[in-house]
């Protein structure tokens, strides 16, 4: 069993008199994805900060390979060589994409020669051939966040932690980018850490789901909570979930309106999809629940649907298989 | 209105035909100010990135203290300088620099230090904090990481220089108290500027102060060309 890269005991995070996140005991092995799911504000980035040694703990001790790494300046400057961070918001420097990527290599006194070469490398890495000379200024949010991956893959870090990797990028790359990044924790010894909004995305792509709810780790994530907005539909008004599926309101609303719903996984109902039409999700995963079965559907974002084991057993769902999802307005209810 | 153009007039005669004087005078303002802006920086600048970069107790303290320096009169400043040199009280004395162009800009730089502070500590309090944990989160040292903020305020520190210059070069009370305007050795084209004009003698007061404003003029030209070569 390998040693934990990094140990937490009773560390807390503060901005100014609030607490930001307090966690007892969590442990990260070397060669996990783990994803950090968890609804805004709830200690997500502020996890990720004190694991890059970008904000000190406010009580307890965050353990770099065994050692505080926030115990004396030089031990944290050397992790901060091997761990690295992608934030949220792009954040490019001034210059050429070249001289972007190759930031941390002159940083790390890497020969030009090889600069040139590995930032090449990375930047087919994420499909920006020839943006060697581009401006940073000149690129769009999506470009930007690329070259953040590639500035932070290009000197083949130890741990990568991303704050919201896919939050600026278009949709069709998104898979590309997860993949990626989940091939970054397959050499041995890497540890990736992400954050997401997502549960489906954290799901599908982490070893382990870390879940927080107000700066605390929490046992599960709650499912089946999602914010919509109201939108005119054929049979009225009906709340629109992030990824476009539609469910019925159970009251009166206005169109626009931003509202949390919640979607009951007992109430949903499903079935494999006749060939003559389209179907609504498709099954990625499926897990013994006690005596029932819980399934999770992408239907753009991860629906959880509980099935008894005779509901189940008659249908006989596969992963990858598609689906057509029903949501009655019994099983929609407003926070 | 007939006396400014014949005043430009004779300006023009003077400046393209009038002898050594005149670009003896803007060559010892250029210098005083120049001299001024080295000082003004050398000290102003390190100032300003300590405040802009660094997080320190009694920091807001010190930025009022500066941003209140900028303000200071520069007949106060050519007092302090004056009691400085002079050779009946200075404790500088023995260095001769009163009624020279070194003791000139001297004190100019006393007036332009806290100016290129302040703006420096402005234009790297501008930068993205973001930038600053970036290049920490890269594997950059701490010092380093600073740097990287100060690149990105480049603008900024050169703006705070090219206005200080433009501050200094227009300088009046100082020049006079601590450059003396003695003819062909402290004589500033501010300082003959207001000499003329109390004589009456527009023609050479017009002069210097086309090319007080071309020093200018040019100054900003520059600057923008920076500013767009950057952008470009």
């Amino acid at each position: 069993m390998s040693a934990p890269v990094f140990q937490l005991e009773n560390t807390s995070a503060r901005y100014g008199k609030t607490e930001a996140l307090r966690i007892d005991s969590l442990s990260l092995k070397p060669g996990r994805r783990y994803g950090i799911v968890g609804a805004n504000g709830a200690g997500k980035t502020t996890l990720l900060y004190l694991l890059a040694g970008l904000r000190r703990p406010a009580e307890g001790s965050v353990l770099f390979e065994g050692k505080d790494l926030y115990g004396n300046a030089a031990r944290l400057n050397a992790a901060r060589r091997r761990v690295t961070c992608i934030f949220q918001i792009p954040v490019l420097f001034r210059g050429t994409v070249f001289s972007n990527i190759a930031y941390p290599l002159a940083v790390r006194g890497i020969p030009s020669a090889e600069r040139a070469r590995k930032v090449s490398r990375a930047l087919e890495l994420v499909e920006l051939s020839g943006f060697e000379k581009r401006k940073s200024d000149s690129l769009s949010d999506g470009e930007k966040q690329k070259v953040m991956h590639a500035r932070a893959l290009v000197f083949d870090p130890d741990v990568l932690l991303v704050d919201e990797p896919v939050v600026n990028i278009d949709r069709a790359y998104r898979p590309v980018l997860m993949s990626i990044l989940s091939g970054f924790a397959e050499k041995e010894g890497r540890l990736l850490v992400f954050t997401s909004h997502n549960a489906s995305l954290v799901s599908r792509y982490a070893d382990e789901v870390l879940a927080l709810d107000s700066g605390r780790l929490v046992d599960s994530y709650p499912e089946n909570i999602f914010m919509a907005e109201v939108v005119e539909a054929m049979e009225g008004k009906a709340a629109q979930l992030p990824g476009g599926f539609t469910v019925p309101l159970p009251v009166e609303s206005t169109a626009g309106e931003k509202i949390k719903v919640v979607l009951s996984p007992e109430k949903i109902r499903i079935e494999r999809t006749p060939e003559t039409e389209k179907p609504s999700g498709t099954v990625w995963k499926i897990e013994s629940a006690g005596s029932s079965i819980k399934l999770s559907i992408d239907v753009g974002v991860q629906l959880v649907v509980v099935l008894s084991a005779d509901e189940y057993n008659s249908i006989k769902l596969l992963p990858g298989e598609k689906v057509s999802v029903t949501v009655p307005a019994e099983a929609v209810s407003m926070e | 209105m007939e006396v400014l153009f014949k005043g430009i007039w004779e300006g023009l005669k003077l400046l393209f035909g009038g002898g050594n004087e005149i670009w003896l005078i803007v060559g010892v303002s250029l210098r005083a100010a120049l001299g001024g802006v080295l000082l003004a920086a050398v000290f102003g600048i390190p100032i300003g990135l300590l405040l802009g970069l660094r997080d320190f107790r009694g920091r807001r303290a010190c930025v009022l203290i500066v941003n209140t320096l900028v303000g200071l009169p520069t007949v106060v400043i050519g007092l302090l300088f004056f009691c400085l040199f002079s050779n009946r009280i200075g404790i500088f004395s023995g260095f001769n620099l009163l009624y020279s162009v070194t003791g000139m800009a001297i004190a100019l730089g006393f007036l332009g230090a806290p100016l290129v502070a302040s703006m420096v500590n402005a234009a790297v309090r501008a930068v993205d904090p973001a930038v600053y944990m970036t290049a920490l989160t890269l594997g950059a040292p701490p010092v380093r990481a600073s740097m990287k903020i100060v690149s990105e305020s480049w603008y900024g520190i050169m703006a705070a220089l090219i206005i200080a210059f433009g501050r200094l070069v227009s300088e009046v009370g100082i020049a006079a108290m601590i450059g003396g305007n003695i003819r062909w050795r402290t004589r500033t084209m501010t300082t003959y500027i207001a000499l003329e004009t109390d004589k009456g003698e527009f023609g050479y007061a017009i002069a210097l102060g086309v090319v007080l404003l071309a020093v200018v003029l040019v100054l900003n030209v520059g600057f923008m060309w920076l500013q767009s070569r950057r952008k470009s």
